[in-house]
């Protein structure tokens, strides 16, 4: 048994378990999902792991698997009835803790103006913001230039004041 | 702070993972792990994977001539044989070296010796655009291993909140050596190809336990007044390091 290379993904769950949930909510609106989303990350990583592949960085490794099982998942509820949708995820609810008032508004606001945005954009946004990576880790999750990114991110930054302001 | 970053950070301070539930998640993981572990690659199996690669150089050498793959070595961008340096030698030649950070000190050195046959080729008056293109695309190849070396050991440091000092040494030396190459490539992109042939060798230096701290704004040549060789200075035995460890002396010779 590989008993390192497990040390070493058990270790990645501790560090990046925490900031891949919130990435998630920030992402899909759903605590259940964004857990269901995170555990099922951390299994597809492990799985790839233990068929021989290196995993260099665990977090952008980790990152780039969450992205790609949220993109499936937009894909998936693209797909479904709005109405239906709405039954299962009536609204914007963290996994385990009531907001505040304050909070509450505040989540509201900014879950609304997210929601207008292309997903890239929300992508975009939601590493810079809620992950606080900078251009340069995200340019190593999406295999893009750092400069690419800046120019991305800061057209998805106006877009999503305009929304903002508008509310 | 940005106001965007201000709200983003109010409305995290509500979304976190309970304890509990991250948890049941770790032994829902640990228990997937146990049940599906690494599938262990046998010792015939990782040799098997090792003689691929020699085994290729060698039906080179069958096919293409022994002696045709040695002289490939010296070979210039209007050679014939340069193809078959920089695509099957030098690729074959990285694929044989297992350690990380030894083959990112070997793609510095392949970086300086593309500048230097910039060097030649411009001395011959033979650097036309398509060459220049030509050596220009792999110099930025060996440049980006690099770099990409120099970021995942910067990642594994962090991770490691920085107590691994040969890691972290060894990041140091391949961030001068990047920041090295790009001032060669700079000085090619003036077409100052001595300069950036000294740029070249240094960065190859540099990957050979000579710390550079400044490097921008030099001068051309005679500069060894400004090198700082911290392993110079602490006249130290050979592989001997100031807490008595083996310095992990990144040194090749290819």
């Amino acid at each position: 048994m590989d008993t390192n290379t497990e040390n070493q993904f058990l270790e990645a769950y501790d560090a990046y378990a925490q900031a891949l949930y919130r990435h998630c909510f920030f992402r899909v609106y759903s605590g259940t999902r964004a857990e269901e989303l995170v555990q099922d990350a951390f299994m597809k990583t492990w799985d790839y792991v233990r068929k021989g592949g290196k995993v260099e960085n665990w977090r952008a490794f980790l990152y780039r698997t969450t992205n790609n099982l949220i993109i499936d998942h937009s894909r998936k509820k693209r797909e479904a009835s709005l109405e239906h949708e709405l039954e299962q995820n009536p609204g914007w609810e963290p996994a385990d803790q009531s907001p505040s008032p304050e909070h509450a508004t505040m989540l509201s606001q900014l879950r609304d103006s997210l929601e207008q945005l292309p997903e890239e954009e929300r992508q975009l946004l939601v590493w810079r913001y809620v992950d606080d990576l900078d251009p340069k880790d995200i340019a190593d999750i999406l295999k893009i230039t750092p400069n690419n990114v800046s120019v991305r991110l800061n057209r998805a930054v106006q877009l999503l004041k305009t929304f903002y302001k508008e509310q | 702070m940005d106001p965007l970053q201000e709200k983003f950070n109010q409305a995290k301070q509500s979304v976190s993972l309970s304890a509990e539930r991250q948890a049941n998640m770790r032994n829902k993981l640990a228990a997937y792990v146990t049940a599906n572990p690494v599938a262990t690659q046998s010792r015939w199996q990782f040799h098997f994977t090792r003689l691929t690669y020699v085994g290729t150089f060698a039906v080179v050498l069958v096919v293409v001539g022994a002696s045709t793959a040695v002289a490939a070595n010296g070979a210039l961008p209007d050679s014939p044989l340069y193809m078959v340096k920089t695509h099957i030698n030098e690729p074959v030649r990285a694929a044989l070296i297992a350690n990380e950070d030894d083959r990112a000190v070997y793609e510095t050195q392949l970086a300086a010796k593309r500048v230097e046959e910039a060097n030649q080729m411009a001395a011959q008056g033979k650097l036309d655009e398509r060459t220049e293109n030509k050596i220009n695309k792999n110099l930025d190849h060996h440049v980006k291993r690099v770099e990409n070396r120099a970021g995942r050991l910067r990642d594994d440091n962090k991770d490691d909140g920085n107590n691994n000092s040969d890691k972290a040494e060894n990041q140091k030396r391949l961030d001068n050596a990047q920041v090295l190459l790009h001032e060669a490539r700079e000085q090619m992109k003036k077409r100052d190809y001595g300069n950036a042939v000294e740029f070249g060798k240094r960065a190859v230096e540099s990957t050979q336990g000579k710390v550079w701290e400044q490097v921008k704004g030099e001068s051309t040549g005679g500069n060894d007044d400004k090198v700082r060789n911290e392993d110079n200075n602490r006249d130290r035995g050979e592989g001997e390091r100031r807490d008595g460890r083996r310095r992990t002396d990144l040194q090749l010779q290819y």
